[in-house]
């Protein structure tokens, strides 16, 4: 059973997670042209390496952010929303060693 | 002032009876299996509230509140279950004497604080079951991925997690004696949780 560490409720099975997709910059739909309003919303970017993702907690319904490797599935990381305030919401910068196995 | 209908749970009295029931095994002892007692209290009162507002209304009436995840008494009658930083269910002491349960829900209805969040009809949409007895902890082992040992789970913990594939909260309550779990869960699931109990119960 893969086990993943809810920053709220601790180390929890997989199976009591859901996950939300990437963390993205926001978008300001006042300025934004159609195609990247349309981009924002039906398409995402796929990519392989380690990214942040919004992650929810069913049974307390907690959202959490996870850093995650799209291509191995390894948990790098999970911490509360607050952490990242201060910090860049892209992507880390993926390297050829992280992606291929 | 007129006094408010209670609520009762989607599936009405035919459900839930009103009187608090005694402990039944679920099992007989008979057929063997494991020796597990269940009490059905969704009928009993209780008080969820939630959103901004709801811990400092609370604190604001000189009820010490725990800390996430910990289950605390915070006056004579009443427990306090805190499952987020503004949701906190809150549970009589004893089923039998909901006095200050009631007490509490009338204070908060009437009051006119602009924010004490809101009702999250815990009441409703929550069933409660008590298991306990004997073989209560080798049951919990077999359909909750937590570690819920009588030497890890001490009593006024709490697991927001799964129990017979559904979401559950689990409380290390200790009731009539000997140890035991308040278990709170999505009301229309309660037949397909009592089966599966007993299926396990029963297999052992």
């Amino acid at each position: 059973m893969k086990i993943m560490n809810c920053p709220f409720n601790g180390p929890r099975n997989s199976s009591e997670f859901t996950c939300f997709g990437p963390v993205r910059p926001p978008i300001d739909p006042d300025t934004a042209d159609d195609a990247a309003w349309s981009r924002h919303m039906f398409q995402l970017d796929n990519t392989p390496g380690v990214i942040r993702e919004w992650w929810r907690h069913t049974p307390s319904n907690y959202f959490f952010i996870a850093e995650r490797n799209t291509v191995t599935d390894e948990i790098v990381a999970t911490y509360e929303p607050a952490a990242l305030h201060g910090k860049a919401i892209t992507p880390k910068e993926i390297t050829p060693k992280e992606i291929m196995p | 002032m007129q006094a408010m209908a209670k609520r009762r749970t989607p599936l009405g009295l035919s459900y839930a009876p009103p009187n608090v029931p005694s402990p039944a095994r679920l099992v007989p002892a008979t057929s063997g299996g494991l020796d597990v007692t269940l009490r059905d209290l969704t009928a009993c009162d209780r008080l969820g509230l939630k959103g901004r507002g709801a811990s400092g209304w609370l604190s604001a009436r000189g009820l010490a509140l725990p800390q996430s995840n910990c289950r605390a008494a915070v006056s004579a009658h009443v427990d306090a279950v805190r499952l987020g930083s503004e949701d906190i269910l809150l549970l009589p002491r004893s089923p039998e004497h909901p006095e200050g349960i009631q007490q509490l829900r009338a204070d908060w209805q009437v009051a006119t604080d602009v924010r004490k969040g809101f009702d999250a009809l815990r009441e409703e949409t929550w069933a409660w079951f008590h298991i306990g007895g004997p073989d209560v902890f080798h049951l919990m082992s077999m359909t909750c991925p937590v570690d819920l040992g009588l030497e890890r789970f001490l009593p006024g913990r709490v697991a927001q997690t799964r129990v017979a594939q559904m979401d559950c909260i689990v409380v290390r309550s200790d009731r009539a004696g000997g140890p035991g779990f308040d278990l709170f869960f999505d009301v229309t699931s309660s037949a397909f949780m009592r089966d599966s109990l007993t299926v396990l119960a029963s297999a052992s």
